[in-house]
């Protein structure tokens, strides 16, 4: 399902310095958090198929997202990276809605 | 959620995303967003004060927010889509008591108006929008009316929106 945005996937420009519009520099935010969420999952689930096929050695990220894909279990211990973690329980978890914005600095690379 | 959920979930947030960002000419005032598929609904709120001080050129203090249920025939106004009440009903423009089950309301338009009065017009209720079903998050509260039967039920009844997250 997410593959189909693999480079389809569009973001609004960079607003330039004139473009005050609120609406246009929310949009854009938007598609940034959901660009970089994106990608984080594309990684981690490129990172799990390369472990299965022993071209990349498990951490401890990679154990704890297989075993939550294989039991099922809720996303608490999906995705531990500081962003997805965020911007996961930011629809849970107010308190995590101020962290956020600094957690995208911080992104994984 | 667990991966199962979370994964169409993301997809579609990403859907309208990507739908936003293509749209042609840049008119975002007149697009209905799905606010509970934004990553920062509140943010979507703020937003939308700012652009009709902005137009207005009213000071920001003085808004104050409007949802009109399943209306969407203000030119100026935001359209969302995706709340849910839960408690209650909507019928003839007015909340209505129900057996408490949740309803699925079509498009609704969110409004600013300038007003120095605080407090909520008589007959009507101050109901908070809540994020999800949680109701851990409140985005903002919104008064509507309620019918005259309805009475004092309403307060008791835990009756709320939610933004669909």
């Amino acid at each position: 399902m997410l593959t189909s945005y693999d480079q389809a996937f569009k973001t609004l420009p960079k607003p330039s310095i004139e473009n005050q519009d609120p609406l246009y520099r929310l949009f854009h935010r938007e598609g940034t958090i959901g660009q970089k969420l994106l990608g984080q999952v594309r990684k981690d689930l490129a990172d799990v198929s390369k472990v299965c096929e022993g071209a990349l050695k498990q951490t401890n990220h990679l154990r704890t997202l297989m075993s939550a894909l294989t039991k099922g279990q809720p996303l608490k211990t999906l995705f531990p990276s500081k962003l997805a973690h965020h911007a996961l329980f930011c629809r849970h978890n107010p308190s995590a809605l101020a962290s956020i914005q600094s957690a995208q600095i911080n992104v994984r690379r | 959620m667990s991966v199962a959920e979370w994964i169409p979930n993301l997809a579609r947030r990403l859907a309208q995303l990507d739908h936003v960002a293509g749209l042609e000419g840049g008119n975002l005032t007149n697009i209905e967003v799905w606010l509970g598929g934004l990553f920062f609904p509140e943010a979507y709120v703020t937003a939308t004060r700012q652009a009709v001080a902005h137009r207005k050129r009213w000071s920001l203090e003085t808004l104050h927010l409007r949802v009109d249920i399943e209306r969407v025939n203000d030119p100026g106004a935001f359209i969302v889509d995706g709340l849910v009440l839960q408690g209650a009903a909507w019928a003839g423009d007015k909340l209505v008591l129900n057996d408490g089950e949740s309803v699925r309301l079509g498009a609704s338009q969110i409004r600013w108006v300038q007003s120095t009065e605080s407090g909520w017009p008589a007959g009507s209720v101050n109901l908070p929008v809540y994020l999800n079903d949680d109701r851990a998050d409140v985005l903002f509260t919104v008064d509507l009316p309620f019918d005259d039967s309805v009475g004092e039920i309403i307060a008791m009844r835990a009756v709320c929106l939610t933004a669909g997250g």
